[in-house]
Parts: structure tokens; C-alpha cells; sequence
């Protein structure tokens, strides 16, 4: 088998030139046969790769440790489930995922068919080829997942147990889809360009895969988020690590261009702006597979050093020089079709949006390679902590925040200050009511009242915004309100959806302002018996318990749990040792509410005195959090539903709106 | 005023700001990084800042006193490993205080030549990749290093 994947994908390299070739060929030739040909080259990629994959993951669940990869990351003892996921546990494996998640990507766009796709297509699958040629150089070179074992082994060393957890196996393959999504409007935007067709068409047609690819993005971010509270035992969902950085940076000027590529399609302007911020997008996820990859930066995350890093580097200059000098070339070409009327419109506020996370993209991208620069210019390393991004970005999405609220109000061309008082007078009075009272309660922390009141702004905003549009509704049909307001997404699932999106940001805000300004710590030694106390919990400790089964020894500390003096349920904490491995890890205990988590870590124990030490934690809102990132995903979801039901049924109106949105 | 030198004046205040906030914040949160074999002889020079050094953690150095909370090591350089920094540190004890494995502690370096930690981090290594590139096995459970589970009720 392993045989069987190693010669795949040295025929997948073959084909991936064959592939480029065949197009470039076709193009300039204006051969339809050689084009036809390429597009079947890109079904043998994708058949070639699902092959390699597949024979990898036949190894991995058979445990045949002549392969080093499986010896590496697979062990008999493990459960199926983290078999097939160590696929993804070192560089060889992910790389050869990335190929194959692409390859499946190409094999779709290549496919498809729209308006103008027999122009677009022969240059959008030669850009995809390009990207691929890369992943299946490396995978040929230094990155062999098929490399034998040089020693004997009869069982291998198995995934790591932090990454024994269904979250943190699904949580690559998510990111990985949004990654690699970004390159399907990269590569449409410089077809685009080579074409010399520089309206909207590439925009319209790569809208879903952008959505979809910054829809992955969000759930890779949040699942590891919610992965590193519960796993990691000690409360952090996000610390400015370079990894996560690296996921947070294309989501950043991803999140930009979906707002910059609305003003593109409806009135033609930005052309530059967005051509380079889908540039900036994909370069950006190749940066985080980079990071991620090469082992540049050190981070909690480790991956291994290597000669990958050179080549990723190197490729890394490649695409920046390359859609530098076509982007260039064409710039002339990319000449807005008309100019900002007013600073008070819809337009202006996508504008501004848009500077707010670029410029904020930047600030993280510069504390990222921070230690690289200050290496480089004064020889010793210097690494700027989460202070420095939190300093630096709060600000900036505060503004944002504030963006969010006032911008959907505004007309676009322009709007009239009295129109804008009218719609805004509610929800600035009631948040500046709320600041004021915040302030009144002694909260003295101004920031957090700032964020606090302006997530309240924005909340009304939207409320505002739908009642309108139900009201309007209402009138002009005569339909009941709750029919209505459901009628809204069935009309214009694009717009509302963004609204439930934006709404999800404000849950977030909230929860992420609470768990980190009001959160709650202390830590303690405690005897059988002894209780702690921490804002309104009480913990009576029980004793230490031990339940064992094939691969691990649990040891917990039980507690009795009181909130306000009422007995809400016992709690154990856990650390645990894995049987085979060479690593403890703790399992953290948390209690759940709409209002706040309790959240108990084990931190030490002594079997003969019993007594154990524990660090409880409260995290006020946290949850908000969690319930904001979902409900970002469902509006994403929401916009991104086809549309297909409404067509059959009401022909005239939908013609009517397409020549209205283009 | 025209339009174009209102778009400049807000285009050139908003960068200004911006540029200063990162300025300052930069200044303010930096902590020079150093391998712990980079810090012997430099000792002066990081005395009295922000520092983080890596280094090996040293198995049998491993103290833990569960009623200060104090958490007591030592981490080596990979060049020279009879070079060693104590560590201090107030706090939890990491789960995999394993000899050999790299920490990554972040504090200030004391007169007498001790650490003072207000972080300790200990690498997992995602794989055992570099381990095995090095010829060297992947870490194996040390005894003094871990507490044992067994026993309980």
C-alpha cells in the first residue's frame, strides 16, 4: 500500500505539470482539445491524491510501522477514530491533506460552469495547478509520508494525547478547508487580471467559496478556542500565539474583503483594493501553514524545524512577487467606475471597515514575526506578548464594533445627518445610559464599559434594523409579523444573514469583555475537609478518587459545590497519566451558565495526606462567547443557503432584483 | 477645505495614531528571548528586564512544594550542559516536567543567579519529530518527575 501511495504521488507531480502545461498551451494556442485535456489531467490529480491519501490512512489504521510516519504518529493501542486523524499529526501528513483538499477544490472549479467560465476557467485551474505543483514538489522532496523506517519497530509512538480529543481532530481539517478555500478566489481574481476583465464577474462567481472559506476559517478559530479552555487546563482560549495568529491574520483581511467585494459588484469601485486584499488573503494562509510548519517561530504548538522552511519561504516570494508585478501590470486597467460622493454613505463605511482590519491585520502580523525582525536588525530576539496586541487591537475593534452599528444605517452615495440622528438616537441614548450606569455601579475598568455599551449600541441597531424591515414588510403584504420576519431571509438571506452574523460578533464582544476583565483566580492547597471560597462559590473538599481503565489512571479530588450557600452538584477534577506515553494531563472540571462558568483545575495532589491543590476560576460571560461564534456560523450559513426554492416560484421578481444588484 | 485634504488630514491622524499606539505598546511589552546556552556570559546584560529563556529542563532537579505552591528547577543549554539556570517559580507545575524536554520560562533574572518565573511553559512536542531526527528516543516516563496516580480511596 505504502508503495502503492509513493508512486501516486509522483505521478500526481507529473500530471500537475502535465496539467499547467496543456493549459498555458491550450490558452495561447487557443487549442480547445489540449484545454479539454487539462481539465482531465485534474481529474487524474484528484484521483491520483485520493489514492495517496487513502493508502496513508490504510497504514496508519493497520499499524504498519515500516513507514516512519506511521511508526510517528500511529499506535496500535489507539482508537480507530485517532488513527485515521493522526493522517494529519506531523508535516508529511498535513501537506499531503492540503494537496488533496486542493486537488478536490481544483477538480470542482474546474468543473463548473458559469458566465464567461470557458474564458476564466483555463487560467483559474493553471493558478490552482501552480499551487499545487508546489505541495507536490515537497511531498516528493523533503516531506515523504511514505519514507520506510529505518528502525525495527513493532509499535509506534501514537498521537500525543493532547491531540487525543474529537475537537482538536477535527480542528486542522476545519482551518485546512478555509485555508485552502482562499485560493479559489485568489486564483479567479489573477485570472481575472491576465484577462484583462476587471469588473465584478470573478467576484460574483468565487462569492460562496470566499463565504464558505472564511465560514471553515471562523470554526477552525473557534473550535480551537474552545479546545484550548477545556484542554489545555488553564483557562486560555486566546493568547496571541503565533499559530493562532497565523489562523487569525487571513480571517482578518478575509473578513475585509467580503465587505470590500460588496462595494465591487454593486457600484464598481475598489478594483485594486480587493484584487490585493484576496492577494494578502492567500498569502496569508500560506504564511499560517508556514508558521505552523517550519518551526520559524517557537510557540506552545512546537512543530519541528526543518529545510520545509526554506521552501515555504521561497514560494511565499514567489506569490508575492508575481501577483505584485500582475496586479502591476493591469493597474491602469483597475480603475474605479466612479468616486466616493459622500463621506456619510454605505460606501464610506465599507471603507472604513475595511482600513480598521487591514491596518489591525497588520499590527498582529508585526508582533508576530516581531522576534524575526528584532533579530535581524539588532541580533537578539525580542518577543512582544499579548499585552502589546491587546493594547494595540482593542482599540481598533471597539472602532470596529462601532462601524458595525452605524454602517448598515447609512444610505448608500449618501446620507443625510438628520435620516442617520433619526435611526441612531435610540440606540446611542439607551448605550449612553448604560455606560453612564455602568460607571455609576463602580465598575472602574473604562474600557470594558466602553465595550460593554457599545455591543449594547450595536445590538440595537440590528434589533432596530430588523423591526423596520418586518414593519415595512408587514405593510406592504399584509402578512402576520413572525411570517415576515422569516420572510426576510427567504427574500435576502445575503443581507440578514450578515445582520445574524453581526449580532454573533456582539455576543463575543460581550463574552470576551467578561471573561477577561471580571474573570476570577485563586489557588489553594486543601486538606479533606477544608473549603475555598471564590465570589459566590463555596468548594468543600471531599477527597481524592482514582478510577483506572486500559490506557490511563484517573486521579480526581472530589468537591461539593455551593453557590450562594445552595449545593449546585459535586465536582471532580482530574489528572491523568496515559499508560503507554510519557505525558500527564490534567482535566479540568467546569460547571456551565448563562451567566458564568466555574471552572476547577487539579493541579497537584499528595496520595498519602490527601491533600490536593486546586486553582478555581470564574469566567463570567464566557459562554457568550461560544454561543456569539456559533451564531456567526449559522448567519454565515444563512447568507450562503441557495437560493434555488425562491426561483421556481417567483420568476419576474428575481429578474427584477438581478438587474438591481448588478 | 477640500475633500482631498480632509481625506488626507483623517488618512494621516488615523496612521498617526495607530503607529503610536503599536510604538509605545511595543516598547512597553517586549521581552528579549535567549537560549539558556545565549545567556552564559550575558548574564549581566539580562539582569533587571523582561527575559524569556528556553533551555532543557533537568529531570532530577524537579521540586515542587505543595503548600508554598513552589515550584523549584533547573534548565540547562543543549551546548554546554553543565551550565545551569534555577528556576522559581510561584505556581502551578506543569504536567510534563519530563528531563530533557525544552521549557520556556519568562521572569527576570535575579543578583544571585536565580530565575524568578512569572510563567513556565514546557513545549509539548506535537511529534517526536525533532527528537528522532537528532538519534535521540522520544522521552520515556521519568519516575522522580511525576507524581504516581495510583492508590486514592
Amino acid at each position: 500500500m505504502g508503495e502503492l501511495g509513493r508512486y501516486a504521488l509522483l505521478f500526481a507531480f507529473a500530471i500537475v505539470i502535465y496539467g499547467i502545461v496543456a493549459n498555458l498551451i491550450g490558452i495561447k494556442t487557443k487549442n480547445r482539445r489540449l484545454i479539454q485535456s487539462a481539465k482531465q489531467s485534474v481529474l487524474v490529480l484528484v484521483a491520483l491524491t485520493t489514492v495517496a491519501s487513502a493508502s496513508l490512512i490504510y497504514l496508519l489504521v493497520t499499524g504498519n510501522f515500516d513507514y516512519e510516519y506511521v511508526a510517528q504518529y500511529s499506535s496500535t493501542d489507539m482508537p480507530l477514530f485517532y488513527k485515521v486523524t493522526s493522517f494529519w499529526g506531523g508535516n508529511a501528513g498535513s501537506l499531503l491533506l492540503w494537496l488533496w483538499i486542493l486537488s478536490i477544490y481544483t477538480t470542482l472549479v474546474t468543473w463548473s460552469k458559469h458566465k464567461d467560465s470557458e474564458i476564466y476557467l483555463p487560467w483559474v485551474s493553471t493558478f490552482l495547478l501552480g499551487i499545487a505543483l508546489f505541495f507536490v514538489l515537497v511531498l516528493n522532496t523533503i516531506e515523504l509520508p511514505f519514507a520506510p523506517n529505518p528502525k525495527d519497530m513493532n509499535e509506534g509512538n501514537g498521537l500525543n494525547p493532547l491531540l487525543q480529543n474529537p475537537g482538536m481532530a477535527v480542528h486542522p481539517v476545519t482551518l485546512y478547508l478555509g485555508y485552502i478555500g482562499f485560493a479559489v478566489p485568489f486564483a479567479y481574481g489573477m485570472a481575472a487580471i491576465m484577462l484583462k476583465k476587471v469588473d465584478a464577474t470573478w467576484l460574483k462567481v468565487t462569492r460562496r467559496w470566499t463565504l464558505v472559506s472564511w465560514l471553515f476559517l471562523s470554526m477552525g478559530i473557534l473550535y480551537g478556542s474552545q479546545w484550548a479552555y477545556v484542554e489545555l487546563g488553564w483557562g486560555g482560549y486566546w493568547t496571541w500565539d503565533p499559530v493562532e495568529n497565523a489562523s487569525f491574520l487571513p480571517w482578518l483581511t478575509g473578513t475585509a474583503f467580503l465587505h470590500s467585494a460588496i462595494i465591487q459588484e454593486r457600484k464598481g469601485m475598489m478594483k485594486k483594493w480587493n484584487i490585493s486584499l484576496v492577494a494578502l488573503t492567500f498569502l496569508f494562509t500560506i504564511f499560517g501553514t508556514f508558521l505552523t510548519r517550519s518551526g520559524l517561530l517557537w510557540s506552545v504548538h512546537a512543530f519541528a524545524n526543518g529545510p520545509i522552511g526554506a521552501f515555504f519561504f521561497g514560494f511565499i516570494g514567489v506569490i508575492i512577487v508575481g501577483s505584485l508585478a500582475l496586479i502591476s501590470s493591469r493597474w491602469s486597467l483597475l480603475k474605479a467606475e466612479g468616486g466616493f460622493e459622500s463621506a456619510v454613505s454605505r460606501e464610506s463605511s465599507f471603507l472604513i471597515n475595511n482600513l480598521l482590519l487591514v491596518v489591525s491585520a497588520f499590527t498582529v502580523f508585526l508582533g508576530t514575526v516581531y522576534p524575526v525582525l528584532s533579530e535581524a536588525v539588532t541580533g537578539t530576539k525580542v518577543m512582544v506578548g499579548a499585552p502589546y496586541f491587546n493594547r494595540v487591537n482593542v482599540p481598533i475593534y471597539l472602532a470596529l464594533i462601532l462601524m458595525m452599528g452605524i454602517g448598515p444605517m447609512l444610505a448608500w452615495k449618501r446620507s443625510s445627518f438628520k435620516e442617520l440622528r433619526k435611526n441612531l438616537i435610540l440606540p446611542t441614548m439607551v448605550a449612553v445610559i448604560a455606560f453612564l450606569l455602568l460607571a455609576a455601579l463602580g465598575v472602574d475598568h473604562w474600557l470594558a464599559i466602553l465595550s460593554m455599551s457599545s455591543a449594547l449600541f450595536v445590538f440595537l441597531t440590528i434589533v432596530l434594523e430588523f423591526s423596520k424591515a418586518v414593519q415595512a414588510r408587514m405593510k406592504a403584504t399584509k402578512e402576520p409579523a413572525i411570517r415576515s420576519f422569516f420572510m426576510l431571509f427567504v427574500k435576502n438571506r445575503r443581507r440578514y444573514g450578515g445582520y445574524v452574523a453581526h449580532l454573533g460578533v456582539v455576543f463575543v464582544v460581550i463574552g470576551l469583555t467578561g471573561a477577561s476583565v471580571f474573570s476570577l483566580d485563586e489557588q489553594q492547597g486543601l486538606n479533606v475537609g477544608d473549603s475555598i471560597n471564590v465570589g459566590d462559590y463555596a468548594l468543600e473538599y471531599n477527597g481524592l478518587g482514582a478510577s483506572n481503565t486500559e490506557t490511563k489512571q484517573i486521579t480526581f479530588a472530589e468537591f461539593t459545590v455551593e453557590k450562594n450557600g445552595k449545593v449546585i452538584g459535586a465536582i471532580r477534577p482530574e489528572k491523568v497519566n496515559y499508560t503507554n506515553g510519557s505525558q500527564t494531563t490534567t482535566e479540568v472540571s467546569v460547571i456551565n451558565s448563562i451567566s458564568e462558568d466555574l471552572y476547577v483545575v487539579l493541579n497537584g495532589f499528595e496520595e498519602k495526606t490527601g491533600r490536593a491543590i486546586i486553582q478555581v476560576k470564574v469566567f463570567p460571560l464566557i459562554n457568550w462567547v461560544w454561543f456569539g461564534g456559533y451564531l456567526v456560523i449559522f448567519g454565515s450559513l444563512l447568507s450562503l443557503w441557495p437560493e434555488r426554492m425562491r426561483r421556481k416560484r417567483e420568476i419576474p421578481r428575481l429578474k427584477m432584483e438581478t438587474v438591481r444588484n448588478g | 477645505m477640500s475633500k482631498k485634504v480632509k481625506v488626507i488630514v483623517a488618512f494621516v491622524l488615523f496612521f498617526g495614531v495607530v503607529g503610536t499606539l503599536v510604538y509605545t505598546s511595543i516598547s512597553s511589552a517586549a521581552t528579549f528571548y535567549m537560549t539558556v546556552d545565549e545567556l552564559k556570559g550575558n548574564e549581566q546584560q539580562a539582569m533587571g528586564k523582561p527575559v524569556k529563556i528556553s533551555g532543557e529542563i533537568v529531570g532530577d532537579s524537579v521540586e515542587f512544594d505543595s503548600d508554598e505552591i513552589l515550584l523549584t528547577f533547573e534548565i540547562r543549554g543543549k551546548d554546554d550542559p553543565t551550565f545551569r539556570v534555577p528556576i522559581e517559580y510561584t505556581g502551578v507545575k506543569p504536567d510534563s516536567m519530563n528531563d530533557g524536554w525544552e521549557a520556556i520560562v519568562e521572569g527576570e533574572l535575579t543578583q544571585d543567579g536565580t530565575f524568578i518565573a512569572t510563567e513556565v511553559l514546557v513545549k509539548c512536542p506535537s511529534k517526536y519529530e525533532a527528537m528522532e531526527e537528532d538519534g535521540e528516543e522520544p522521552p520515556k516516563d521519568d519516575p522522580a518527575t511525576e507524581e504516581t496516580s495510583e492508590g486514592g480511596n
